[in-house]
């Protein structure tokens, strides 16, 4: 949702290695789990960056890592890759490696999609590389 | 005839009489005593101890109500402690209910209410470490702990188990680590 970067930002795993200063970083790794307000990521390790005490970045790796969130209309979205850098100043995700983005309207896959977390507009094959999109029909009947 | 029951009775009034003797002359062990903990070399009321290392320079101080020293083992143990180990601007301050000293003043551990504070720190928010037992070397400014462990740092709260904090560089690791992040509100 467009307010998610506002909620509170939890995040779980197995071990944590963090520098605790205004620009430090945090490695976190081994069953990763961070939501944001409808975001909810599961991966194998994220690095929390810090930037004048905030957290600005994390960038999240798994085989794959999932990412999930739902849009002010309610509608699911649902995505999959190898990496994933949430730019929280931007409220953009850009998502890497065997990508795959479902979303109500359809399925992209691609090697790298870009997300907008408050539009949730998704754009694809800016960094070169094939696109595949699936739009489904309206009233969903069925793929063409 | 006659004379046997009296003998009898006789030999039987003997035995008993010297059983009964030996029972009271019997070697009694020493009565238990309370040996409780070895009475203090010294003893200290509302005190502030600075401790030194092998250069001279101070270690940590401690401070607090009642200290007192293991005539045996040189350690020591306070209530209620406030130490304050010497950190770049300023001090890293742990507080508790208990405190412990080893003998050669470079090991302190301290137990129940535990709170590590971080020296305020220009570009650097205030940490917090709160625990109910950790272990703190002054020398190395590393902390360590097997409880829960809660650290707060700006705009976070970290919770998780088996502590290990490098102070001086304010790196903590932790095991089954849980984060929470508020994001300061614009």
């Amino acid at each position: 949702r467009s307010d998610d970067r506002r909620q509170p930002m939890q995040i779980e795993a197995d071990r944590g290695d963090a520098l605790l200063t205004d620009d430090g970083e945090s490695r976190l790794t081994g069953n990763v789990r961070i939501t944001q307000g409808s975001l909810d990521v599961h991966a194998d390790s994220a690095l929390v960056i810090r930037r004048r005490g905030e957290i600005a970045r994390v960038i999240i790796e798994g085989a794959p890592a999932t990412l999930s969130q739902i849009d002010d209309e309610g509608n699911p979205m649902r995505a999959v890759a190898q990496r994933v850098e949430y730019d929280l100043s931007s409220d953009v995700i850009v998502l890497s490696g065997a990508v795959t983005v479902e979303q109500s309207r359809g399925t992209l896959s691609g090697e790298h999609v870009t997300y907008d977390l408050s539009t949730g507009r998704v754009d694809a094959g800016s960094e070169g590389g094939r696109v595949r999109m699936t739009i489904q029909p309206r009233g969903g009947e069925g793929a063409p | 005839m006659k004379a046997r029951p009296l003998v009898a009775l006789f030999l039987f009034a003997a035995v008993v009489a010297t059983g009964w003797m030996a029972w009271q002359l019997r070697s009694r062990a020493p009565a238990q005593e309370y040996m409780g903990p070895p009475r203090a070399s010294y003893t200290l009321d509302d005190f502030q101890v600075v401790f030194l290392d092998e250069f001279g320079s101070e270690s940590f101080t401690a401070r607090g109500p009642l200290l007192a020293r293991d005539p045996y083992t040189g350690q020591i143990t306070i209530d209620q402690p406030v130490f304050s180990v010497p950190a770049e601007n300023g001090a890293w301050v742990a507080r508790a209910e208990d405190g412990w000293v080893n003998d050669r003043g470079d090991e302190l551990r301290l137990t129940r209410a535990v709170r590590v504070d971080g020296p305020p720190m220009p570009g650097k928010g205030a940490l917090r470490i709160e625990t109910e037992e950790l272990t703190l070397f002054p020398k190395t400014q590393r902390a360590t702990s097997q409880r829960e462990v809660y650290v707060t740092f700006g705009d976070s709260i970290l919770r998780g188990r088996e502590l290990d904090a490098d102070l001086a560089a304010r790196r903590i690791q932790l095991v089954e680590v849980r984060s929470r992040h508020v994001p300061i509100r614009r």
